[in-house]
């Protein structure tokens, strides 16, 4: 049995950017492989947290169906992950999951790990049909923080005070244009109002 | 390990803040990041050698 490393290294065409401008969405890689990759900006966790489904017996195939097409693009499927509540009274429960694959076209760390503000940066200035990139990063660390007391994801948590960094020094650039004082980090590319 | 005939998913991206349809019940957990770092961490932090 594998280790698991979340990171934002998945490109999105479809929902968080376009084929144009792909945005980031977050993707599950095995440890082993991650180790490879000299991904220096980042701690690594012990425990990636999230939430386990169960499914009512009678429409799993409906829902198996309904993942399919909105999360199989650039992963695969494992049906062997244990999942560890965070109550001792709770035994393991064996999930399905979907791991990224590092040879889809969606993986973007194949040919160089992006740091901190680069990928900061990328969120920052990425959106598509459902919605502002950095809206998923946002809800996602929201999620994540609000799960149970004992769930952390270092990765997210940096991305997520990074990129709200940005968000608030591009309101204040935007208030100094007005005030003429401006500052010079001005990207054009940004959609504000 | 019980549930062995459920069907279960688990989600770590938007899957959290969009749960998936008909599910009926949810556990919040991890998966292991490190299985190897841990255990070594266990045998020494038990203080058998040192």
């Amino acid at each position: 049995m594998a280790g698991f490393v979340r990171r934002f290294w998945q490109s999105s065409e479809d929902h968080r950017g376009t084929p144009e401008a792909p945005g980031r969405v977050v993707t599950l890689i095995e440890r082993s492989y991650w180790k490879t990759l000299n991904d220096h900006d980042f701690e690594d966790d012990d425990q990636v947290w999230g939430m386990a489904f169960r499914i009512k017996a009678n429409r799993v195939k409906d829902v198996m169906r309904e993942l399919n097409i909105r999360e199989i693009n650039g992963y695969s499927i494992r049906n062997d992950i244990e999942v560890f509540s965070f109550s001792a009274d709770v035994p393991p429960i064996k999930a399905l999951v979907y791991i990224g694959t590092p040879g889809n076209p969606q993986f973007v760390a194949r040919e160089g790990v992006p740091g901190l503000d680069e990928l900061a940066r990328h969120i920052f200035n990425s959106r598509g049909p459902s919605g502002e990139n950095r809206d998923y990063l946002y809800n996602l660390h929201k999620s994540l923080t609000g799960l149970c007391p004992a769930a952390h994801d270092h990765h997210v948590s940096r991305l997520f005070h990074r990129v709200a960094e940005m968000e608030a020094e591009n309101e204040t650039k935007h208030f100094g244009e007005h005030g003429a004082v401006g500052l010079d980090t001005a990207d054009p590319r940004s959609k504000d109002e | 390990m019980n549930h062995s005939t459920e069907f279960w998913l688990f989600g770590y991206g938007s899957l959290i803040w969009k749960p998936p349809p008909d599910y009926d019940r949810r556990v919040p957990g991890y998966i292991k990041g490190k299985l190897l770092d841990t255990c070594l961490m266990d045998i020494l932090g038990d203080g058998a050698f040192f």
